[in-house]
Protein backbone atom coordinates (compact mmCIF):
# COMPACT_ATOMS: atom_id res chain seq x y z
CA UNK A 1 0.00 0.00 0.00
CA UNK A 2 2.39 1.87 1.04
CA UNK A 3 4.60 1.63 -2.25
CA UNK A 4 1.64 2.38 -4.44
CA UNK A 5 1.35 5.90 -3.10
CA UNK A 6 4.24 6.26 -3.48
CA UNK A 7 3.90 5.54 -7.50
CA UNK A 8 1.19 7.61 -7.63
CA UNK A 9 2.43 10.93 -6.07
CA UNK A 10 5.51 10.58 -8.26
CA UNK A 11 3.17 10.15 -11.36
CA UNK A 12 1.26 12.97 -10.16
CA UNK A 13 4.56 15.05 -9.85
CA UNK A 14 4.98 14.03 -13.45
CA UNK A 15 1.59 15.39 -14.59
CA UNK A 16 2.38 18.45 -12.72
CA UNK A 17 5.53 19.23 -13.99
CA UNK A 18 4.61 18.26 -17.62
CA UNK A 19 1.22 21.49 -17.30
CA UNK A 20 3.63 23.48 -15.84
CA UNK A 21 5.79 23.33 -19.08
CA UNK A 22 2.91 22.98 -21.70
CA UNK A 23 1.15 26.36 -19.87
CA UNK A 24 4.53 28.23 -19.91
CA UNK A 25 4.99 27.61 -23.14
CA UNK A 26 1.74 27.80 -24.54
CA UNK A 27 1.75 31.35 -22.55
CA UNK A 28 5.09 32.33 -23.99
CA UNK A 29 4.03 31.74 -27.52
CA UNK A 30 0.54 33.57 -26.85
CA UNK A 31 2.22 37.02 -25.63
CA UNK A 32 4.94 36.78 -28.17
CA UNK A 33 2.07 36.76 -30.83
CA UNK A 34 -0.22 39.00 -29.56
CA UNK A 35 2.51 41.38 -28.93
CA UNK A 36 3.15 41.52 -32.44
CA UNK A 37 -0.59 41.45 -33.33
CA UNK A 38 -0.62 44.39 -30.94
CA UNK A 39 2.34 46.28 -32.03
CA UNK A 40 0.58 45.72 -35.67
CA UNK A 41 -2.39 47.38 -34.86
CA UNK A 42 -1.41 50.24 -32.77
CA UNK A 43 2.32 50.95 -33.34
CA UNK A 44 1.68 50.73 -37.55
CA UNK A 45 4.86 53.59 -37.89
CA UNK A 46 7.11 51.81 -35.70
CA UNK A 47 6.86 48.56 -37.50
CA UNK A 48 7.37 50.51 -41.03
CA UNK A 49 10.39 51.45 -40.16
CA UNK A 50 13.45 50.10 -42.64
CA UNK A 51 15.97 47.87 -40.58
CA UNK A 52 17.83 48.08 -44.23
CA UNK A 53 16.47 49.19 -46.97
CA UNK A 54 13.90 46.78 -48.16
CA UNK A 55 13.38 45.08 -44.81
CA UNK A 56 10.80 46.77 -42.35
CA UNK A 57 11.17 45.96 -39.00
CA UNK A 58 7.38 44.55 -39.11
CA UNK A 59 8.81 41.66 -41.58
CA UNK A 60 11.78 41.06 -39.44
CA UNK A 61 9.10 40.75 -36.37
CA UNK A 62 6.98 38.55 -38.03
CA UNK A 63 9.76 36.14 -39.20
CA UNK A 64 11.18 36.43 -35.55
CA UNK A 65 7.61 35.14 -34.64
CA UNK A 66 7.97 32.08 -36.65
CA UNK A 67 11.35 31.36 -35.48
CA UNK A 68 9.81 31.44 -31.56
CA UNK A 69 7.06 28.99 -32.59
CA UNK A 70 9.92 26.56 -33.46
CA UNK A 71 12.39 27.49 -30.56
CA UNK A 72 9.39 26.37 -28.06
CA UNK A 73 8.56 23.17 -30.00
CA UNK A 74 11.95 22.30 -29.65
CA UNK A 75 12.46 23.29 -26.46
CA UNK A 76 9.30 20.97 -25.55
CA UNK A 77 9.95 18.10 -27.77
CA UNK A 78 13.64 18.01 -26.01
CA UNK A 79 12.21 18.30 -22.39
CA UNK A 80 9.58 15.64 -23.58
CA UNK A 81 12.43 12.87 -24.62
CA UNK A 82 14.98 14.09 -21.90
CA UNK A 83 12.61 14.57 -18.59
CA UNK A 84 9.16 13.39 -19.54
CA UNK A 85 9.77 10.07 -21.32
CA UNK A 86 12.46 8.97 -18.98
CA UNK A 87 10.34 9.86 -15.98
CA UNK A 88 7.15 7.39 -17.17
CA UNK A 89 9.67 4.48 -17.85
CA UNK A 90 10.97 4.90 -14.63
CA UNK A 91 7.39 4.75 -13.47
CA UNK A 92 6.54 1.82 -15.79
CA UNK A 93 8.93 -0.80 -14.76
CA UNK B 1 1.27 40.93 -76.59
CA UNK B 2 -1.53 37.81 -75.39
CA UNK B 3 -1.57 36.27 -72.48
CA UNK B 4 -1.81 32.96 -72.45
CA UNK B 5 -3.60 32.32 -69.03
CA UNK B 6 -6.96 30.94 -69.07
CA UNK B 7 -6.05 29.08 -72.66
CA UNK B 8 -6.17 25.18 -72.05
CA UNK B 9 -2.44 24.03 -71.90
CA UNK B 10 -1.41 20.45 -72.98
CA UNK B 11 1.59 20.16 -70.31
CA UNK B 12 -0.38 21.75 -66.96
CA UNK B 13 -3.52 19.36 -68.08
CA UNK B 14 -0.84 16.37 -68.11
CA UNK B 15 0.28 17.25 -64.71
CA UNK B 16 -3.05 18.12 -63.62
CA UNK B 17 -4.34 14.53 -64.17
CA UNK B 18 -1.04 12.67 -63.21
CA UNK B 19 -1.36 14.18 -59.94
CA UNK B 20 -5.07 13.39 -59.21
CA UNK B 21 -4.49 9.95 -60.38
CA UNK B 22 -1.33 9.39 -58.39
CA UNK B 23 -3.28 10.76 -55.24
CA UNK B 24 -6.57 8.32 -55.87
CA UNK B 25 -4.42 5.19 -56.69
CA UNK B 26 -2.38 5.91 -53.18
CA UNK B 27 -5.83 6.32 -51.54
CA UNK B 28 -7.01 3.23 -53.25
CA UNK B 29 -3.78 1.32 -51.65
CA UNK B 30 -4.22 3.22 -48.15
CA UNK B 31 -7.74 2.10 -47.91
CA UNK B 32 -6.92 -1.60 -48.40
CA UNK B 33 -4.25 -1.79 -45.47
CA UNK B 34 -6.72 0.22 -43.30
CA UNK B 35 -8.62 -2.49 -40.71
CA UNK B 36 -9.06 -0.57 -37.78
CA UNK B 37 -9.53 3.05 -36.42
CA UNK B 38 -5.95 3.27 -35.24
CA UNK B 39 -4.80 1.90 -38.79
CA UNK B 40 -7.10 4.54 -40.18
CA UNK B 41 -5.85 7.34 -37.74
CA UNK B 42 -2.05 6.45 -37.03
CA UNK B 43 -1.54 3.86 -39.86
CA UNK B 44 -1.56 1.18 -36.69
CA UNK B 45 1.56 3.73 -34.94
CA UNK B 46 4.22 2.85 -37.92
CA UNK B 47 4.04 6.68 -39.01
CA UNK B 48 7.83 7.57 -37.75
CA UNK B 49 8.11 11.43 -36.70
CA UNK B 50 9.72 12.26 -39.86
CA UNK B 51 6.77 10.84 -41.60
CA UNK B 52 4.31 12.51 -39.53
CA UNK B 53 6.21 15.87 -39.87
CA UNK B 54 5.75 15.51 -43.80
CA UNK B 55 2.24 14.76 -43.38
CA UNK B 56 1.80 17.67 -41.29
CA UNK B 57 3.62 20.14 -43.48
CA UNK B 58 1.20 18.23 -46.26
CA UNK B 59 -1.87 19.72 -44.48
CA UNK B 60 -0.02 23.29 -43.92
CA UNK B 61 0.66 23.97 -47.52
CA UNK B 62 -2.98 24.03 -48.83
CA UNK B 63 -4.66 25.93 -51.07
CA UNK B 64 -5.28 28.71 -48.26
CA UNK B 65 -1.40 29.03 -47.97
CA UNK B 66 -0.74 29.10 -51.58
CA UNK B 67 -3.69 30.90 -52.99
CA UNK B 68 -4.79 32.50 -50.02
CA UNK B 69 -1.64 34.22 -48.76
CA UNK B 70 -0.65 35.18 -52.41
CA UNK B 71 -3.98 36.50 -53.04
CA UNK B 72 -3.67 38.35 -49.69
CA UNK B 73 -0.18 40.20 -50.42
CA UNK B 74 -1.34 41.20 -54.14
CA UNK B 75 -4.45 42.97 -52.57
CA UNK B 76 -2.81 44.22 -49.78
CA UNK B 77 1.12 44.69 -49.92
CA UNK B 78 3.76 42.49 -47.25
CA UNK B 79 0.81 42.71 -44.77
CA UNK B 80 -1.07 39.63 -46.08
CA UNK B 81 1.60 37.83 -44.29
CA UNK B 82 0.49 38.59 -41.33
CA UNK B 83 -1.49 35.95 -41.91
CA UNK B 84 0.70 33.11 -42.46
CA UNK B 85 1.83 33.71 -39.12
CA UNK B 86 -1.15 33.36 -37.13
CA UNK B 87 -1.88 29.63 -38.68
CA UNK B 88 1.91 28.31 -37.85
CA UNK B 89 1.62 29.99 -33.91
CA UNK B 90 -1.65 27.71 -33.61
CA UNK B 91 0.32 24.50 -34.09
CA UNK B 92 2.83 24.66 -30.72
CA UNK B 93 -0.03 25.10 -28.98
CA UNK B 94 -2.35 22.09 -30.04
CA UNK B 95 1.45 20.21 -29.74
CA UNK B 96 1.80 21.51 -25.96
CA UNK B 97 -1.89 21.21 -24.42
CA UNK B 98 -3.85 18.95 -26.67
CA UNK B 99 -1.46 15.82 -27.87
CA UNK B 100 0.02 14.29 -24.75
CA UNK B 101 -3.31 13.88 -23.34
CA UNK B 102 -4.70 13.09 -26.70
CA UNK B 103 -2.14 10.16 -27.37
CA UNK B 104 -2.36 9.32 -23.21
CA UNK B 105 -6.14 8.51 -23.70
CA UNK B 106 -5.45 6.61 -26.43
CA UNK B 107 -8.13 8.52 -28.44
CA UNK B 108 -7.63 10.24 -31.74
CA UNK B 109 -10.05 12.77 -32.07
CA UNK B 110 -11.37 15.53 -29.92
CA UNK B 111 -14.24 14.95 -29.56
CA UNK B 112 -13.93 10.91 -28.45
CA UNK B 113 -11.89 12.56 -25.49
CA UNK B 114 -14.70 14.50 -24.70
CA UNK B 115 -17.67 11.89 -25.07
CA UNK B 116 -14.93 10.13 -22.66
CA UNK B 117 -16.43 11.93 -20.18
CA UNK B 118 -19.64 13.06 -20.99
CA UNK B 119 -23.24 11.99 -22.30
CA UNK B 120 -22.15 10.39 -26.02
CA UNK B 121 -25.07 11.10 -28.12
CA UNK B 122 -25.39 14.77 -27.21
CA UNK B 123 -22.23 15.53 -26.94
CA UNK B 124 -21.12 14.34 -30.64
CA UNK B 125 -24.39 16.15 -32.25
CA UNK B 126 -22.64 19.15 -30.77
CA UNK B 127 -19.53 18.10 -32.21
CA UNK B 128 -20.30 16.98 -35.54
CA UNK B 129 -22.57 20.06 -35.85
CA UNK B 130 -19.53 22.51 -35.02
CA UNK B 131 -17.17 20.77 -37.09
CA UNK B 132 -19.79 20.85 -40.46
CA UNK B 133 -19.87 24.89 -39.56
CA UNK B 134 -16.17 25.15 -39.41
CA UNK B 135 -15.97 22.85 -42.78
CA UNK B 136 -18.37 24.54 -44.56
CA UNK B 137 -16.28 27.61 -44.77
CA UNK B 138 -13.47 26.54 -45.05
CA UNK B 139 -14.40 24.08 -47.79
CA UNK B 140 -16.14 26.80 -49.93
CA UNK B 141 -12.78 29.11 -49.72
CA UNK B 142 -11.22 25.85 -51.27
CA UNK B 143 -13.57 24.83 -53.36
CA UNK B 144 -13.17 29.15 -54.88
CA UNK B 145 -9.88 28.20 -55.13
CA UNK B 146 -9.37 25.01 -56.89
CA UNK B 147 -12.46 26.03 -59.28
CA UNK B 148 -10.38 28.94 -60.16
CA UNK B 149 -7.35 27.21 -60.59
CA UNK B 150 -8.94 24.71 -63.11
CA UNK B 151 -10.70 26.92 -64.73
CA UNK B 152 -7.74 28.96 -65.97
CA UNK B 153 -5.78 25.24 -66.22
CA UNK B 154 -8.37 23.99 -68.54
CA UNK B 155 -10.05 27.21 -70.01
CA UNK B 156 -13.48 25.89 -68.58
CA UNK B 157 -16.34 27.50 -67.07
CA UNK B 158 -16.51 28.31 -63.59
CA UNK B 159 -19.21 26.70 -62.61
CA UNK B 160 -18.14 23.30 -64.05
CA UNK B 161 -14.56 23.54 -62.64
CA UNK B 162 -16.08 23.85 -59.48
CA UNK B 163 -18.72 20.87 -60.08
CA UNK B 164 -15.91 18.88 -61.51
CA UNK B 165 -13.62 19.42 -58.72
CA UNK B 166 -16.44 18.70 -56.21
CA UNK B 167 -16.58 15.04 -57.81
CA UNK B 168 -12.89 14.71 -57.63
CA UNK B 169 -12.93 15.20 -53.84
CA UNK B 170 -15.88 13.34 -53.20
CA UNK B 171 -14.48 10.12 -54.91
CA UNK B 172 -11.48 10.08 -52.67
CA UNK B 173 -13.57 10.61 -49.70
CA UNK B 174 -15.91 7.87 -50.96
CA UNK B 175 -13.01 5.57 -51.35
CA UNK B 176 -11.44 5.94 -48.02
CA UNK B 177 -14.59 5.63 -46.26
CA UNK B 178 -15.80 2.53 -47.85
CA UNK B 179 -12.06 1.15 -47.30
CA UNK B 180 -12.35 1.68 -43.45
Amino acid sequence: MRHESADLSALRAVSAARWRIALSLTIAMMVVYFGFILLVAFRKPLLGTQLVPGLSLGMALGAAVILVAWLLTWIYVRWANRHYDAALRGLRR
Amino acid sequence: MSSTVGAPNVVAIVFFVAFIGLSLAITIWASRRTRTAEHFYTAGKSVTAWQNGLALAGDYMSAASFLGIAGLVALSGFDGLIYSIGFLVGWPIVTFLIAEPLRNMGRFTFVDVVALRLQQRPIRIAASLGSLAVVAFYLIAQMVGAGNLVRLLFGMQYELAVVLVGLVMLAIAVRLALGA
